[in-house]
C-alpha cells in the first residue's frame, strides 16, 4: 500500500531562480593544458548577397568547472556556394572538443574538393539545379550533392578516427585520462551542409543540402513569410527518452549508406537565413511549431541581426531585462542587458505569431529606445558572440554554437 | 524553452522502518540537511535538481513531492513499523510515471532521474514484481545502498545493478553517504547514449563502503 503526495509542489518563476544563481556561476579559466581550446571565437564571411557568420562560446557549466569549450564550427566557400559544418562534442568525454575541430575540418575539406572537382567536371550544375524539382536534371544534381554530403559525413568521422589514432600510446593523452584512451573518447555530433543560390523562373532561390548525426538543429526561415510558412526544419536530431540522450559519430553511424540517406535533406526555397546550431542554443527554443522563431526574433531585437528599414516609430514602451555576466573572482562583475521576445510576448499579451507578425515593428522600437544598451553598434559576428555568451535561460548551461547565413538581397 | 525548464529529478527513498530509530534515523535527517546544504551552493544543482522524498516502513509514503531546491523543505521523518520495500518501489514506479516528463519533438524532456534507495534490513511484503518491472524498463538510475549488514545485497541487485554497502550505519557513515549523493547529483547530467546499458558514471563510493558486483 503506498500514499501519493497530498498536493503538487509550488514552483518559482525561472527568472527568480536564475536571479539567484547568477552570482553563484563562476568563470574560470581552463584548468587543462594538454591541448586547451579557445573559449570562444567567431568568424564573419561576406557574400555577393549576404554573409555566413559562426559563434561558438564556452557555456556557464565549463566556465564554472574550468573546462574547455567542447564546440567547434567550421565555414567555408566556393564562390558564393556555402560549406558549414558545426560539432558539439560529448560532455562527459576527455577529448571531445579534438574530435569535434577534426570531424569539422575534414568534413568541409571534403565538400570543398568535392565540389570543385564536380564543378570542374559539370560546367552546367548550376543551370541543373535551376531546372524545375521534377526535371531528371535536377533530380539528378541533387543527388549529386546529397552524395557529397553523405560521404563527407564519413569523412567526418575518420577526421575524429585519424585523431584518435594520432594521440593513442601516448603518455600525456593516457595519464590525463588514467587509462589508455579509446576512439569514444572523441565523441562528437556532426551537422553539415552546403547552401546554393539559384535563380528559378527569375526567382532568388537556395538550395540546402543538410545532413546531421546526434543534436542539434539545423533550420531555414522565410522572414517575410505568414508565421505558418517561415521555418523548416533541414535535419533529423537524434534524442531519447530523457534530455542529454543522444547519439554520436561512429563507424556504426557511417557504416550504412542508407542511413545517411535517410538523415540528409534536400530543400530549395526563397529563404532569408539558415541557422545550424548546437544543442546548447536549440534546447533553449524547443517547443511547438514556431517556437524556434523566437531564437530569430530574439537575434534582431538585440540586433545580431540588423535590420536596415529606418522608418521612424511612434515611441512605444518595450522592456529589457538585465543578465549578470559572471566574470573571473578577481574582477567585478558587470551588467549587461539583453531583450527576450518570450518576455515581451508575456508583457504585451502576444501569442507567438502575433509577434511573428509584429517584428519589425518591435525591431525598430527597441532600435529606436535601446540603441546604445543592446548590440545594435557591435559588428554582427561580435554581437552573436556576446548575445551567444549572455543571453540566460534557467537550465541552459552547455556550450553554445550558433551558425548563420543571411540573404540580402 | 517551456515554462518547465530541463530537470534533473531526484528520489531519496528512505527506509524509516523500526530498526532505523534512534541514532540511524537522527543520521538520516542530518544527512538530507547536510545534502540540501550542499546543493544549495550549486548553480547548476540550484537551477536544475528537483527533490522528492519517498519513506517506507509499514506503508510507502511520498512526504514530498518533486520539488525545487530552493523551495525544498527537510521532510519530517520517525522510524517505526516494518519493511514494506515492495510497496516503496510501487510508489517510486508510479511518482516517475506521473511526474518525470520525457522528451519528445516538441518538449525537452527531464535529465534521466536519479533514485538513491537506503535501506538496513529485508523488505516484509512482496517487493519481487516492483523490482523486475524497475530493472526491465530503467526508468531511471538506480542506486541502492545496503545500510549495515543486515541488509540483503542480493535483494537490491534484483532492483538495480549500481548497490553499494556502508558497513554500519554510524552517524559518521551515514554524513558519508549523503555526501556521495551531492557529489552523485552534481556530476549526473553527463550525456548518456539512449538504448546503452552501461554502468552510470558516478564519483568513487566514500571509504568503507562496498561496491556490490
Amino acid at each position: 500500500m503506498f500514499h501519493i503526495a497530498k498536493k503538487k509542489a509550488e514552483r518559482l518563476e525561472n527568472n527568480v531562480v536564475t536571479d539567484y544563481t547568477s552570482p553563484l556561476w563562476q568563470n574560470n579559466k581552463v584548468k587543462s593544458s594538454l591541448e586547451p581550446f579557445c573559449s570562444s571565437h567567431c568568424e564573419k564571411i561576406e557574400l555577393q548577397n549576404g554573409f555566413m557568420m559562426g559563434a561558438s562560446t564556452r557555456g556557464k557549466k565549463h566556465r564554472h568547472e574550468a573546462r574547455n569549450n567542447d564546440d567547434w564550427f567550421e565555414l567555408d566557400t566556393i564562390g558564393q556556394w556555402c560549406l558549414i559544418a558545426v560539432s558539439d562534442g560529448a560532455g562527459s568525454k576527455l577529448f571531445s572538443r579534438i574530435g569535434a575541430k577534426e570531424s569539422c575540418r575534414s568534413a568541409i575539406r571534403f565538400m570543398k574538393r568535392s565540389l570543385e572537382e564536380v564543378l570542374s567536371q559539370f560546367e552546367n550544375l548550376q543551370q541543373r539545379l535551376e531546372k524545375e524539382q521534377t526535371d531528371s536534371e535536377f533530380i539528378s544534381a541533387c543527388s549529386l550533392l546529397a552524395n557529397i554530403v553523405q560521404k563527407a559525413m564519413k569523412e567526418g568521422f575518420r577526421g575524429v578516427k585519424n585523431a584518435y589514432e594520432a594521440r593513442r600510446g601516448k603518455t600525456e593523452y593516457e595519464k590525463e585520462a588514467g587509462r589508455e584512451i579509446k576512439i569514444s573518447d572523441f565523441d562528437c555530433t556532426l551537422l553539415i551542409g552546403i547552401l546554393i543560390p539559384v535563380v528559378v523562373n527569375g526567382n532568388d532561390e537556395h538550395i540546402a543540402v543538410f545532413s546531421q548525426i546526434g543534436d542539434g538543429l539545423i533550420l531555414s526561415i522565410s522572414d517575410k513569410e505568414e508565421f505558418d510558412q517561415a521555418v523548416r526544419i533541414l535535419g533529423y536530431a537524434d534524442g531519447g527518452r530523457f534530455s542529454g540522450e543522444t547519439l554520436f559519430l561512429s563507424e556504426k553511424e557511417v557504416a550504412l549508406s542508407e542511413g545517411l540517406m535517410k538523415r540528409t535533406r534536400v530543400s530549395r526555397r526563397k529563404i532569408s537565413h539558415i541557422m545550424v546550431m548546437t544543442d546548447g542554443v536549440s534546447d533553449d527554443y524547443i517547443g511547438e511549431y514556431g517556437e524556434i522563431l523566437r531564437l530569430y526574433m530574439d537575434l534582431y531585437f538585440n540586433g545580431v541581426l540588423k535590420h536596415n528599414d529606418d522608418e521612424k516609430l511612434k515611441n512605444n514602451t518595450m522592456p529589457a531585462s538585465l543578465s549578470v555576466e559572471p566574470t573571473p573572482s578577481d574582477c567585478s562583475k558587470s551588467v549587461f542587458e539583453l531583450q527576450y521576445s518570450k518576455r515581451i510576448q508575456k508583457l504585451e499579451g502576444l501569442d507567438i505569431s502575433a509577434l511573428w507578425q509584429n517584428k519589425n515593428k518591435i525591431i525598430k522600437t527597441n532600435k529606436l529606445k535601446y540603441e546604445d544598451k543592446l548590440l545594435f553598434n557591435k559588428k554582427s559576428e561580435d554581437a552573436l558572440l556576446l548575445w551567444l555568451r549572455h543571453y540566460v535561460e534557467r537550465g541552459s548551461f552547455d556550450d553554445r554554437t550558433l551558425v548563420i547565413f543571411a540573404n540580402q538581397k | 524553452m517551456d515554462e518547465y525548464g530541463r530537470r534533473l529529478p531526484v528520489y531519496l527513498v528512505l527506509d524509516c522502518s523500526g530498526s532505523m530509530s534512534g541514532e540511524p534515523i537522527e543520521a538520516v535527517k542530518q544527512g538530507v540537511r547536510a545534502l540540501l546544504s550542499e546543493l544549495r551552493s550549486d548553480p547548476q544543482a540550484l537551477e536544475t535538481a528537483f527533490l522528492s522524498v519517498i519513506t517506507f516502513a509499514s506503508t510507502a509514503q511520498q512526504v514530498i513531492p518533486l520539488t525545487e531546491l530552493m523551495l525544498f523543505q527537510e521532510p519530517e521523518i520517525e522510524a517505526c513499523g516494518v519493511t514494506a520495500l515492495g510497496s516503496a518501489l510501487e510508489l517510486l514506479n508510479y511518482c516517475i510515471g506521473s511526474e518525470v516528463r520525457h522528451s519528445t519533438p516538441t518538449q525537452k524532456g527531464d535529465w534521466k532521474p536519479l533514485v538513491f534507495l537506503l535501506t538496513d534490513g529485508v523488505p516484509t511484503d512482496e517487493w519481487l514484481a516492483s523490482a523486475k518491472q524497475l530493472k526491465a524498463s530503467r526508468p531511471a538510475n538506480i542506486i541502492a545502498c545496503a545500510a549495515g549488514s543486515n541488509a540483503d545485497t542480493k535483494i537490491l541487485k534484483q532492483i538495480t545493478d549500481s548497490v553499494i554497502m556502508m558497513n554500519t550505519i554510524s552517524s559518521g557513515d551515514m554524513a558519508r553517504f549523503f555526501e556521495w549523493v551531492s557529489g552523485s547529483i552534481r556530476k549526473s547530467s553527463r550525456l548518456a547514449e539512449p538504448g546503452k546499458s552501461g554502468a552510470l558514471e558516478l564519483p568513487p563510493p566514500p571509504e568503507g563502503f562496498v561496491i556490490i558486483p
